[in-house]
């Protein structure tokens, strides 16, 4: 991948995963889960830790970064997290709605106490973005990084999700330093 | 999409930037031109910068740092260095030293113990608290003298600090209508309108859970505290990072505080104070401050508010 600035739609991205994914579970490849699958396990919690990668010294920008969950056939299931700056073009998020809602000419913002830089905790509680429990089964954990001038990048992790706990290393690549993935009981 | 509200402003730029001051760093502006936003943000920048040579504990030719290696010596300093010297001696005398410059050596107290697996002795720290009671430093209208060799960390305050002087300078340029300044959590709004704060929770340490509560501010400041991301372990003794500087041992009935104030400064260096002392105590205290809006989660998780704080606080129905 060269520095060309990526005009990207994730939908088309997961339009194409899809049909791929399509293609290779016609094949019998993917056991399927039990006819009744259980429920998400409500005591457990699917913690995604991404750290992006620093340049050796000064600022720099955030690239833009998505966190979301797909399910075997690769449709998105929950959007954890997207951070966008002004100027990326197509990039709004429905959360960007707020921008027109309400007397603020500015996006809602938070405080809490420091954070260590480039690397963000994402808590993943089961529930798809209308709020309900999702089966327990595979799924894909999806990290996608891009940078204005710079690179594009992907991490799509499967996963298997059920009552026992785990921890998962993601490799990283140009944007993300790395992920690390890890199913847990709620403390 | 518009719903037919007059926008003030035609343009709205928002950026966010790593490894800033050791955090993370959250700009927006609205200005009537992209160049005019971005010439904002450039100006906000290089104040950010400027302050941060000023009050870096990391850079040793940083104005603090130098002036740290002397002592007994009138030292002409610059006059942010000069505010803030003096604001942390009226904060540490208003608060009864629960904010402390000194606290630092404290801290390193804790860590070592942490190292080695043993808490520290009563003594260890009974020398520590003996060094911090002595007089600091004294300041005039032309110089500071240092008369302590206690390292001196301002942080507490430096950081809310340069979040006010990089909205100033944001917001001093040509055509720019508000700015909003996001360094690590702490933050100040100034210009038209409001803007609407999350308040994360201290207790946990996911980033995109819902917020602990809103609130909506104007020409303000807000800072957190809190002790979930970081702390030490004594063998199976976990402890709050932040150390009680009267006491010299971790807080352990506080979790965390958010304050709103008139500047971040004031609001930084009070969600330190409040994240000290007892719910209780903070919530008399600022009735001294009728500015002030304080929440405060106390160790069980209990939330408090003091009235300013409740005014502030919006309920919407999206989370």
């Amino acid at each position: 991948m060269n520095g060309k600035t990526y005009a990207i739609s994730r939908r088309s991205f997961i339009a194409k995963a899809g049909i791929a994914l399509a293609a290779l579970s016609t094949g019998g490849l993917w056991t399927s889960a039990n006819a009744a699958s259980a429920k998400w396990d409500a005591a457990y919690e699917l913690l995604v830790t991404v750290e992006i990668n620093q340049p050796s010294s000064g600022r720099y920008n955030r690239p833009y970064v998505a966190v979301w969950l797909e399910d075997a056939a690769g449709r998105s299931v929950r959007t954890l997290a997207v951070w966008a700056d002004s100027g990326r073009g197509s990039r709004w998020i429905p959360d960007l709605r707020r921008w027109y809602a309400g007397n603020s000419a500015l996006v809602s913002t938070t405080s809490s106490a420091t954070r260590n830089p480039g690397k963000y905790n994402l808590v993943w509680d089961g529930l798809n973005d209308k709020k309900q429990a999702v089966d327990q089964g595979e799924y894909f954990v999806c990290i996608e990084a891009a940078r204005e001038h710079g690179t594009y990048q992907l991490i799509r992790q499967p996963v298997t999700v059920a009552t026992k706990a785990w921890t998962i290393t993601a490799p990283g690549n140009e944007e993300i330093k790395g992920a690390s993935l890890e199913l847990r009981k709620k403390s | 999409m518009n719903f037919g509200f007059k926008s003030p402003f035609k343009h709205r730029h928002v950026a966010h930037f790593e490894a800033v001051l050791g955090t993370a760093l959250e700009v927006q502006i609205t200005a009537d031109s992209r160049a005019q936003a971005l010439r904002a943000q450039t100006a906000l920048l290089a104040e950010i910068d400027r302050l941060e040579l000023i009050f870096s504990r990391y850079n040793p030719s940083s104005e603090l740092n130098r002036w740290q290696a002397t002592i007994h010596q009138p030292i002409a300093v610059s006059k942010d260095l000069r505010v803030v010297l003096k604001t942390a001696q009226h904060w540490q005398t208003w608060s009864g030293g629960a904010f402390h410059p000194g606290a630092d050596a404290l801290g390193a107290v804790w860590r070592d113990a942490a190292r080695a697996s043993i808490a520290p002795s009563e003594r260890q720290i009974a020398a520590v608290l003996e060094s911090l009671h002595q007089p600091l430093y004294a300041v005039s209208n032309d110089a500071a003298t240092r008369l302590s060799t206690a390292p001196l960390n301002f942080n507490a305050i430096a950081k809310g600090y340069i979040v006010d002087g990089a909205t100033r300078a944001a917001q001093a340029v040509n055509g720019v209508s508000s700015v909003l300044v996001n360094i690590g959590g702490d933050l100040r709004h100034s210009g038209a309108g409001a803007v609407t704060v999350n308040i994360a929770n201290p207790a946990s340490n996911a980033d995109n859970l819902g917020a602990l509560c809103q609130v909506k501010i104007a020409n303000q400041g807000v800072a957190s505290s809190g002790a979930a991301q970081r702390g030490v372990q004594i063998g199976t003794q976990w402890h709050s990072h932040v150390i009680d500087p009267r006491t010299g041992y971790p807080v352990q009935h506080v979790i965390g505080a958010s304050v709103i104030a008139p500047d971040t400064a004031t609001a930084d260096v009070l969600a330190t104070v409040f994240g000290v002392l007892e719910p209780r105590e903070s919530l008399e205290l600022v009735k001294e401050l009728p500015e002030v809006g304080v929440l405060i989660v106390a160790h069980n998780g209990a939330v408090t508010r003091n009235g300013v704080w409740q005014r502030c606080e919006v309920f919407t129905k999206s989370s």
